[in-house]
């Protein structure tokens, strides 16, 4: 086969591949439950990380955090990594990684009590794992109002004196 | 062993092997599309509104390259997509790095590994093998042509602007 020819060839298939695979993505998309949206509303997307207004209202500020860990008026989580949460916690904080949440299930429902406030933090940063853990617990029925997210983290927690903090995994 | 039959065999393994770790990766990121959209995101490098689509339409492009791949007459359509998308994959995995993103690859769903050298090694290891995988296959010889029936069979034949001449 000549050699323009068979490039023509080539690029045909891909072009055809390219185009039953858009086709397929679209059609298995339709009929699955879960279905994806194809792009992101930020205004209805219920992670903070995609919705700048949902997270201006579930940020809490470091006077409230303190409050209501001094209180016990809310269940703490904190959404780091194990090794980063057996180094230091706050001392009610329940470990719930952001990878790894799937497998904390059991842990969430035995331990937060929907009906009641939940603060999670995270290493800090653009806290990226408390946004996952925050939609995750809103996928599995907590509701939006009474999850708060401290987005200065552990950077800032792990710098205060004044606050119950422990080490080890329980 | 005659030198056909080896590169024959070689290409066939490596045109399984790409094609199975391809498909696998793809199965793993079509069962769960929201995973991969989240996988991408930490990336930061797509903008919101097309990490979605591509979560949805990447796996399909795996599948359907990888099947191409284990196709005599689709193969070399199948090793351009993998070689295009496995290009794209070390650029991402690189700025990760770069960044010092400390994030997990995406390439195999829950399973994937962190981002890192051991990773892209991986990823130019496959890049190789579309690359031999592409300039030893036969060409398809169409009616009427000039060449010859051994013209593929040298280890590995390649592209070239003129027919061969044996």
């Amino acid at each position: 086969m000549e050699l323009g020819l068979l490039k023509w060839r080539i690029g045909l298939q891909v072009f055809v591949l390219g185009v039953v695979s858009i086709g397929l993505a679209a059609v298995t998309n339709a009929v699955r439950p879960d279905r994806l949206a194809w792009v992101i509303d930020p205004d209805t997307s219920i992670d903070p990380g995609e919705n700048p207004g949902l997270a201006e209202r579930v940020a809490i500020s470091l006077e409230e955090l303190r409050e209501h860990l001094m209180l016990g008026t809310a269940a703490f989580v904190d959404a780091r990594k194990p090794e980063e949460y057996a180094e230091g916690h706050l001392a009610t904080a329940i470990n719930i990684p952001s990878t790894q949440k799937e497998q904390s299930l059991d842990v969430i429902f035995e331990m937060l009590p929907p009906e009641g406030l939940i603060i999670i933090y995270c290493e800090g940063g653009e806290c990226e794992s408390s946004n996952v853990v925050f939609k995750f617990l809103v996928d599995n029925g907590y509701p939006i109002e009474n999850l708060k997210i401290y987005l200065p983290g552990w950077e800032v927690l792990g710098q205060l004196d004044d606050l119950p903090i422990v080490d080890g995994t329980e | 062993m005659p030198r056909r039959t080896f590169w024959t065999i070689l290409r066939t393994i490596l045109a399984w092997g790409v094609g199975i770790v391809f498909l696998y990766a793809s199965v793993l990121k079509i069962a769960d599309p929201a995973g991969f959209a989240q996988s991408i995101k930490y990336y930061k490098l797509v903008p919101l509104w097309g990490v979605n689509a591509i979560a949805l339409v990447l796996p399909w492009w795996e599948l359907s390259a990888a099947l191409a791949l284990l196709v005599a007459g689709w193969r070399r359509a199948g090793a351009v997509m993998i070689f295009g998308m496995t290009c794209v994959f070390i650029g991402a995995i690189a700025s990760a790095m770069v960044r010092g993103l400390d994030i997990s690859c995406g390439c195999f769903g829950t399973q994937s590994a962190k981002v890192g050298f051991v990773l892209l090694a991986f990823d130019f290891a496959l890049l190789l093998a579309v690359g031999f995988i592409f300039l030893s296959e036969e060409r398809p010889r169409g009616k009427g042509s000039a060449e010859s029936p051994t013209a593929a069979e040298s280890p590995p034949a390649r592209l070239s602007a003129t027919p061969p001449s044996h």
